[in-house]
């Protein structure tokens, strides 16, 4: 690309300039002040400012005299094509006209993709660094203030006046600040190790304060499942107790009704004895006539004796003569001779008439047998009548003196009398043994009198007067007990059958035993789990745990963690950077290495009139050396003169630039780059920048007169205070 | 009758995403509840209701728990008669904070509806307020088991979502328009839903007040609570009520446009409020030009904000045409097209860190000062 005319309005110092360039070296030249920064500005802002930009930046550009924005104007000649470039940043309009084009390109980014295509430089920054020469860049090199290779870099890198090593080292440098502390103990850590540190910190105490939490919630629910449990435990104690008390108290009101029932058993045996005492001396005294009639009573004892057996002698008399009165004793001398006749004419008629007939004989002699008995019979009674009519006689005497007797104890039988004796005795004999009996039961002694016996019965039965009464209430007591009883207590208590389970006591005592063993063992439980349940509450009314706390540190921990986050990824990005920067570099070096050392390799002898014919180039750093005549061996670039330095640098910079060009040719901007070059540096200088000039346009800034000889076209700028027309 | 009715206080919640600003948006929670109270008393309101997740758990710091019993005792000593309803995050049971603190003891009119059978009798009004539990079950409706009791008025609490076809259909506990609009009930109080929502189901207004303050991101409705009228004929009518503090708003910024990063930061700035939790979500395309350092940016502008939380999901743009901004045979150009390539085969979750290392190396390729 060729710039053919540059034309401006209200740009800096000039209100209106127009500047005519052409093709090979363009030396613009002027006093200080005249404008030369301005037309390369003003160059480099056509080229890539767009007019519709809202940079304050811009600004800087407005004309001394005016507040309106300028315009710029370049005529390009691309292949032999004129093309006019023009922006108007007041009305913020732009346009790419030429031939080749249908229509103006008005579009800003659709401009700038053409340029981009023509210059081979994107950006304003780009092509600052690759086409343009600042005036202490060869000075910078050659003088030492800066490394070459790094420069050389800077040109390849793409950007500004950095390198990519110096990139990389700021990266690296980064990374290692970042990192500080994190593989090795440090005094003073780095932000990760610090937000580290601060997080573990921070989670550390969370987690500390969450266990605490943990027990303490834990502590709780132990003690709300504890207090659940003790009231169980209460109901259960109290249930139990009851089931205890209910059912002792039914065994000792069974008790007690069985000590009840043999006192009243007692009392009843006592009260029948005392009946019976009494009904014996009752009887004593009725008979007490029977006590002092003893020979009456042996007298009565004979008579009756002696009446019996009469009464025995007579009846059996009697008897034998009522048997015998039966017979018919009237008829029996008849019926004797009847039976003899009867006799005597049957053994006629026998032997007389028919054998058969003397059968009648037997008759008649039977019926005289018969008689003859009969008459026999009433013999003898007539004998025994007198026997028993003496004997009634006798038995009425023995009656007749047992009456007499009777009468003398108004009884009516002698048996009586017996009986009387009899009675006597036994109710002495009762009234003896009861009186044993009953005076050690009412502590009293047997021949006490009659009253002391009376008023001690009295207060015996008193004492006993409520027994019944007594145990009629416990059996009530008992029944009211009935629904809280052990089966086999009720058995025991109500005399039931007991129901038969293997394996269980069912005894009163052992079930008791029991149930208490149970109750103790609950009580002990209860007061095991009061004592734990006051030591759950100690601990929890004594933790000063603050649940806002951990809420804050969890917070904390979120903040923290997110910029820790936000750091590892700021270190693996640069770590990635690195990488990727190292990557780039070594391959953009080493394709620059081979085009420097062919580019350098072609004009080194020609540049040092044939003292060095050899350069070395570093593949990762651009560093140069040559091979020394003198010494025979590589020197680095700082060694040779500084003439040398510029032309190699010169040439380096400018094979760098058709490199990352990528064969586009821009106008190269050299702002005075010799100035302090004195005059064997400055021609050499220019005889290399003529060189170039045959490939690039090159426009040169200077203020001095000495380049001329060399240029193809000179534009002097008028001075300051002249009439703004170049020549 | 007027009713005061707000949901979803959450006290004690923690408020991770906003890091150490949550304990002050917790302070926050307890001070617009006492306004949410202060409300209840100077409109006079007869009956103050609270409808689920008074504390967002069971195990609140015992102060906050005094705190609120000494605000609940204020409504109550003023005459509110005042109903709260256990939550989904407070829920009744043994372990409840209802029943591990003295709320009987400390306030003692107020009205826990903490049993499935729960019914307060408002005799000056002839009202029925009826506390419907949570129940387990997909679907399962806190309406099912409600038997209306004599009285003029039926007032209804529930914590549980509001049955929308095609959106909300399978939470755990729902209500349903025709349930509602047959429930003889006059006013619905709902909590579970932080936004303000009415709900008019026939002759029955179901209404969820939404948190007083914000809880959490994507809550617009928050912050409110309903004032709740129902005049002589049973018609309830509802008016929310500002009373939050704070708001939440989460914008989302593409770069492709911006020109610089004062562009960028402008239009955060803009949105300045002390008030605000302001979640930035950058994305679309960045340019390489666009210098923006996010945590610079969220550093200097974070004074300006409650909470500032700028994240950076764009991309970097890699077409073709940006890369003729970079020619190939340069550190710079390789390096994009190194980088480029890695982001392409770079695992998802890597792509992001990959372009961060593109955008470092390229600003200090470019020789721009990005290292801090």
């Amino acid at each position: 690309m060729i710039l053919r005319r540059l034309f401006l309005e209200r740009y800096r110092r000039f209100q209106e300039l127009e500047i005519g360039l052409g093709p090979g070296l363009n030396v613009i030249k002027g006093p200080n002040e005249a404008g030369k920064s301005t037309v390369h500005t003003a160059i480099q802002a056509c080229l890539f400012d767009s007019a519709r930009s809202t940079a304050k930046s811009l600004h800087d550009a407005l004309n001394w005299q005016s507040d309106r924005m300028y315009k710029l104007g370049l005529e390009l000649e691309v292949e032999d094509e004129v093309y006019l470039l023009e922006r108007n940043f007041e009305d913020r309009t732009q346009s790419l006209s030429g031939e080749p084009f249908p229509a103006p390109l008005t579009d800003a980014k659709e401009i700038e993709a053409r340029l981009t295509d023509w210059l081979g430089c994107p950006t304003k920054a780009f092509f600052s660094w690759t086409a343009c020469v600042a005036h202490d860049e060869l000075p910078e090199v050659s003088e030492g203030h800066r490394e070459l290779s790094d420069r050389l870099q800077a040109a390849v890198t793409g950007g500004e006046d950095v390198s990519s090593s110096a990139a990389i080292r700021k990266l690296e440098s980064h990374l290692r600040d970042l990192c500080v502390g994190l593989n090795a103990p440090a005094k003073t850590a780095g932000p990760i190790r610090q937000l580290m540190d601060e997080l573990n910190r921070v989670r550390r105490r969370h987690s500390e304060l969450s266990l605490e939490l943990q027990a303490l919630d834990e502590d709780k629910q132990r003690l709300a499942y504890m207090s659940g449990e003790m009231g169980r435990l209460e109901e259960e104690i109290a249930r139990q107790g009851e089931m205890l008390q209910a059912n002792s108290r039914a065994v000792d009101l069974k008790d007690e009704i069985n000590r009840l029932m043999d006192r009243y058993r007692q009392f009843r045996l006592a009260s029948d004895r005392y009946k019976r005492m009494r009904t014996a001396t009752l009887e004593m005294e009725q008979l007490s006539a029977f006590a002092r009639a003893e020979s009456d009573l042996s007298q009565a004892e004979g008579l009756t004796a002696g009446l019996r057996v009469q009464e025995r002698l007579l009846e059996e008399q009697e008897q034998r003569h009522s048997s015998l009165r039966r017979q018919p004793l009237r008829a029996a001398p008849f019926l004797l001779g009847a039976g003899l006749l009867l006799a005597l004419a049957g053994i006629t008629a026998g032997v007389l008439a028919n054998p058969y007939l003397a059968l009648t004989a037997l008759l008649g002699l039977g019926l005289g047998m018969y008689s003859a008995l009969l008459m026999r019979d009433y013999l003898m009674a007539r004998a025994l009548e007198g026997e028993v009519a003496a004997q009634r006689r006798a038995v009425d005497d023995v009656r007749q003196r047992l009456d007499q007797l009777m009468q003398k104890y108004g009884l009516s039988s002698p048996e009586e009398i017996y009986g009387g004796r009899e009675r006597y005795q036994k109710a002495s004999a009762t009234l003896s043994a009861v009186k044993t009996e009953l005076a050690s039961v009412l502590g009293i002694s047997r021949d006490s009198p009659p009253g002391e016996w009376a008023s001690q019965w009295k207060r015996f039965e008193a004492r006993h007067a409520n027994l019944a009464l007594e145990i009629q209430q416990r059996r009530d007591a008992l029944l009211q007990l009935s629904s809280s009883l052990l089966q086999p207590i009720r058995a025991y208590v109500f005399d039931e059958e007991p129901a038969t389970l293997s394996g269980h006591r069912s005894d009163p005592a052992s079930i008791l035993a029991d149930l208490k063993a149970d109750l103790n063992r609950l009580v002990q439980m209860r007061d095991d789990m009061r004592y734990e349940m006051a030591g759950v509450a100690q601990a929890i009314e004594r933790s000063k745990l603050d649940p806002e706390e951990i809420a804050h540190l969890e917070e904390l921990a979120e903040d923290l963690q997110q910029k820790l986050d936000t750091l590892l990824r700021r270190k693996r990005a640069a770590e990635l950077a690195i990488e990727g920067i190292k990557q780039a570099h070594l391959e953009t070096m080493a394709s620059a290495t081979k085009a420097l050392e062919a580019d350098i390799g072609r004009q080194i002898e020609r540049m040092t009139g044939g003292r060095y014919q050899q350069v070395a180039i570093d593949e990762s750093s651009l560093a140069m050396t040559v091979i020394s005549p003198e010494k025979g061996e590589l020197v680095p670039l700082c060694a040779l003169s500084r003439a040398t330095i510029d032309q190699f640098y010169l040439a380096a910079r400018l094979g760098l630039m058709k490199l990352v060009l990528n064969g586009r040719q821009p106008p190269l901007l050299l702002d005075d780059p010799f100035v302090t070059f004195d005059g064997e540096r400055t021609k050499k200088a220019m005889g290399l920048l003529k060189e170039v000039s045959k490939e690039y346009q090159v426009l040169f800034f200077t203020c001095a007169d000495e380049y001329d000889g060399f240029a193809d076209h000179v534009i002097t700028l008028p001075p300051p205070d002249a009439p703004q027309s170049p020549t | 009758m007027r009713i005061l009715h707000t949901a979803d206080i959450h006290l004690g919640a923690r408020f991770l995403s906003l890091g150490s600003k949550g304990q002050e948006h917790r302070r926050q929670l307890l001070r617009t509840f006492e306004r949410v109270a202060n409300l209840a008393i100077s409109e006079r309101v007869d009956l103050f209701v609270i409808a689920g997740d008074l504390f967002d758990s069971n195990n609140p710091p015992p102060f906050l728990v005094e705190e609120t019993l000494r605000i609940l005792e204020e409504v109550i000593q003023a005459g509110v008669a005042t109903c709260l309803l256990p939550g989904t995050h407070d829920p009744p049971g043994p372990r409840s904070v209802y029943s591990s603190f003295d709320f009987a003891g400390r306030c003692p009119g107020l009205c826990i509806l903490a049993d499935s059978s729960a019914v307060v009798h408002l005799p000056q009004f002839n009202t029925a307020v009826y506390g419907l539990q949570v129940r387990s079950g997909t679907g399962s409706s806190p309406l099912a088991d409600l038997q209306l009791e004599e009285a003029d008025l039926h007032i209804a609490v529930a914590h549980c979502s509001f049955h929308i076809p095609d959106r909300v259909e399978g939470d755990a506990m729902m209500v349903r328009r025709e349930e509602v609009a047959s429930s003889g009930l006059n006013y619905l109080a709902l909590g579970h839903w932080h936004s303000y929502a009415e709900y008019p189901c026939g002759p029955t207004l179901a209404c969820y007040s939404g948190a007083p303050e914000v809880i959490d991101v994507d809550q617009g409705g928050a912050g409110r609570v309903a004032l709740v009228e129902i005049d002589d004929k049973g018609n309830a009518s509802a008016t929310p009520v500002q009373v939050g503090t704070r708001r939440f708003e989460r914008v989302r910024m593409p770069l492709d446009a911006a020109s610089s990063a004062a562009e960028v930061r402008n239009a955060i700035a803009a949105k300045a409020d002390g008030r605000l939790i302001l979640e930035v979500v950058l994305e679309g395309l960045q340019s390489f030009d666009l210098a923006l350092d996010v945590e610079e940016l969220e550093r200097t502008l974070e004074e300006a904000f409650f909470r500032l939380k700028i994240s950076n999901r764009s991309h970097p743009v890699l077409e073709d045409v940006e890369l003729r901004s970079f020619p190939s045979e340069t550190v710079l150009g390789r390096f994009v097209r190194l980088m480029r390539h890695r982001i392409a085969s770079a695992p998802a979750e890597e792509v992001a860190v990959h372009e961060e290392a593109l955008r470092l190396g390229v600003a200090l390729l470019q020789g721009k000062e990005v290292l801090r």
